[in-house]
This record gives structure tokens, sequence and C-alpha cells, in this order.
């Protein structure tokens, strides 16, 4: 291995440090949206594992958590995605987020009706 | 204007050959750990329960239940638990006291499950690999995790045992031994995709999983984080004024908790210095061995202070004004 000793600095951006309360405000909106993308994940998970291991291949109860964690996740997602970008960046990225939730969503479907076992 | 540097190797022979010590030191402790907790040899199960007769699974959640006692720290029946000082549920409590003192040694010394992604990752030339050091909050992504994980089983719901890496660790553990594995999911195999494929062989430093998926690692280092403001806990602690900027450091960090600063931010010996994320640390002290200048120990004391103040938040915005 060698050591690369470049400075790269990307030519489309530029940082900026911010101090005090701004600074402040700053730093508690980037955790709050970067934290929503972790909640968005646990919520993923859990409805994915209580299709897997509660409804499948027919013995769904129609009890509707996986589709309301699956919103939940794809809600909280959204909110991390709204906090950090602007513009058509953010309804782009929405709209992905919006399409791999109803993805999965099908995805769950296909299980509980015992397509994919 | 802010410049980032790429590191990818340590400079000086003598940090070079202290980093490979620190390393086979940490992998033994890993590996004793492995034998505490993991079947075949759960040895810390065994001796602690007394379970040599029955079928043992011999993990964690044997043992110390530490990802299921994370879920539950909200709920009224794991604190009346905790009073009939129940061992498996005092596990959790002990190892999140120890992180406030020492920091997450757990994760840094004992976690075989981490050890293992993070030797995988070094199996595969960094120029494939996903570095996160100073890009992403990975953090405040876990803390957001261990939310969603400590509040889902309000709601009959939870993120818990299907998507352990401990566990499947363990079946491995039995696999290779021989024995007999109760159950395999397909969850188990997102699981080691996530944590041994993406978070390990392509992520650099290998700790994928525990950058953003481990509610174990995530409470230890919220109370790591917490106990770093006190004078009398030990953590990593930086002198700028000793720093020369070579960012070893931030080549060898496992968990990418060390980034290199912006200009400005500290008064070093030569270029940015470089900042360090309580929240993603696991004083696995890699970063005290490979630096060559003493710039980082792992002692007791106070934060330095950066130029203007401890609140300084870096923000990369794109020329046309959005983030």
């Amino acid at each position: 291995m060698q050591a690369s000793d470049e400075i790269k600095a990307k030519p489309s951006s530029m940082r900026r440090v911010y101090f005090g309360v701004t600074g402040l405000w700053l730093r508690l909106r980037n955790t709050i949206t970067a934290g929503l993308f972790g909640v968005s994940g646990a919520t993923t998970v859990a409805s994915v594992q209580h299709a897997l291991h509660t409804c499948s291949a027919g013995n769904c109860a129609g009890c509707g958590r996986c589709a309301v964690a699956l919103l939940a996740a794809v809600a909280a997602a959204s909110g991390g995605i709204a906090g950090r970008t602007k513009g058509r960046r953010r309804w782009g990225f929405i709209a992905l987020v919006v399409v791999i939730g109803l993805a999965l969503y099908a995805m769950i479907e296909a299980w509980k009706r015992g397509l994919l076992s | 204007m802010g410049a980032r540097r790429k590191s990818s190797a340590i400079t000086s022979q003598k940090a070079l050959w202290r980093n490979r010590r620190h390393l086979y030191i940490r992998y033994a402790s890993y590996f004793i750990g492995f034998l505490l907790f993991y079947t075949p040899a759960s040895i810390f199960v065994r001796l602690f329960y007394g379970m040599q007769d029955q079928h043992l699974t011999g993990n964690i959640c044997d043992s110390l239940n530490l990802r299921m006692g994370v879920g539950a720290l909200l709920k009224p029946e794991f604190w009346e638990r905790v009073v009939a000082t129940e061992p498996r549920s005092l596990g959790i409590l002990i190892v999140i006291a120890i992180a406030f003192v020492f920091g997450p040694i757990f994760c840094g010394w004992i976690c075989a499950a981490g050890a293992l992604s993070e030797g995988l990752s070094r199996l595969v030339p960094e120029r494939f690999q996903i570095d996160i050091a100073g890009v992403v909050d990975a953090g405040a992504i876990r803390y957001g995790f261990l939310v969603g994980f400590m509040t889902l089983p309000f709601y009959g719901l939870s993120a818990g045992c299907s998507y352990c890496n401990y566990r499947v660790l363990d079946y491995m553990g039995i696999a290779m031994t021989g024995g007999f594995i109760p159950a395999v999911s397909s969850t188990y195999l997102v699981v080691i995709a996530l944590w041994l494929v993406l978070g390990g062989l392509f992520m650099k430093g290998g700790r994928g999983w525990c950058n953003f998926l481990c509610p174990i690692g995530a409470v230890q280092n919220l109370s790591h984080a917490l106990g770093s403001r006190f004078g009398f806990t030990f953590k990593l602690k930086y002198t700028p004024t000793s720093c020369k900027s070579c960012f070893n450091c931030v080549a060898v960090c496992p968990m990418r908790a060390v980034a290199p600063a912006a200009e400005g931010t500290w008064d070093t010996m030569g270029g940015s210095g470089v900042v360090i994320n309580h929240h993603s640390c696991i004083t696995c002290n890699q970063c005290v061995a490979a630096c060559p200048h003493n710039a980082l120990a792992y002692s007791t004391g106070k934060h330095p202070k950066p130029v203007g103040g401890s609140i300084r938040v870096e923000v990369e915005e794109k020329r046309d004004g959005a983030y």
C-alpha cells in the first residue's frame, strides 16, 4: 500500500463552517434528519420480520402492522430526505423511497399469499 | 473552501509496526471473546450458569442478553427483573456502565461479531470499498435505529432476534463443529449480506453493521459520549498541538470515527488535524497505536476545544445553494 497525499475538493460543492446558534441548529437538524433514516431502517426490518415470522404462507391475520410499519418507514425516510435536500432532488428522492416502499410491500403481500415461499 | 485528504496507508515504519502489533493483540482479545460467549466453547455461559448438559446455543443471549436487553430498556418488566438481580438483565446495564467510564470496550475488544466483519474487510482492496469517514453521520443514523428498536415492541413489532448477527455467528460456530442448527431463515441471509458482505467486505474498516445497525453499540456509544464530557472518564483524547496531520489515525480507524478536520479547526503543528466522533468511537485504540506523534491518547481529562468554540458545524453545500 502506498500513501496518497492528494488534496481533493469537490468542484461542485463547498464546505462552510457555522458557529453558535446557527451551528447548534444545523447540528440538531443534521442529527435528527440522519436519525430519521435509522428509524426508517428499524421499522422496515420490523415490518419484514413481522411478515416473515407471523404471516407466512396464508397465515396472515390481517392486523395490518406490516403496512403501518412500512408506511412509517417511508415517512421517516422522506422526512430525512426533506431535511437534507432541496428542490427537485428532494422530490426525486422521496419518489424513489415511495417506490421502494411499494415494491417491498408488494413482496410482503406475495410472501403472505404463499407466492414466494 | 474545505479540503479532504485521502489517506489509505500508514507513513511511518515504527507506527506501522506498532499498529500491527496492536491489531494482533485486539484480535487475540476478540478470539477470547468468541471463546467466552459463542459456541462451541461458551465458557462464560457454562461457568456462569452451569449449563453443561443441556443443549446450549451458548451465545451472548444466554449469558448477557444484550440485544434483547436494549430492546426491553423502556419496559417495566425489564426493570422488575433488574430489581430481582436477574443476571441476564443486569448484563446490559453493566456494559452501559463500563462504556460510561471506559468507553465501549465491549465493541472494541470483545465483540467477535464485529471483529469478523472487520477482519473480512481486509480481504478486499480499498478502492472497491465505501468509506464513510467524515461523509455520513453514522452515529445519528444508528441512534435513530436504536429509537426504532426500543419503541417498536410497544406496537407489537420487533426488530430483534431474526436480524441478530450474534445469533448468526453462533449458528456458524455450531455448523463448524457439526452441531444441529435449530432454525435457519431467509432473514439470516439478509443479516449475512448486510453484516459480512456490504458492511464487512465492501466497507472500509469493515464495521458497517456496527456503524449503522447495532443497537448494543448505539446504547454504549450514547453512554460513552455522555461520559466523555466528564474529566474523570477514559476516552480518546486529541492533542492538536502535537498533530502533524499525517492522518494515519484516519486510515486505521475501523469505525471511521476519526476524520480530517476542516482547515482552521485546530492550531496544529501542520495541516488541518482531525476530529473524533465519540458517538462512533469504540476505544479500540488502533489510532493511538498508529499515531507517530503521540497526538492521540486513551486517557482521562477534558477535550480540547476547537478554534472558535465547541459548537462548530461543517456543512457541505452545492454551489447552487442546495445541501
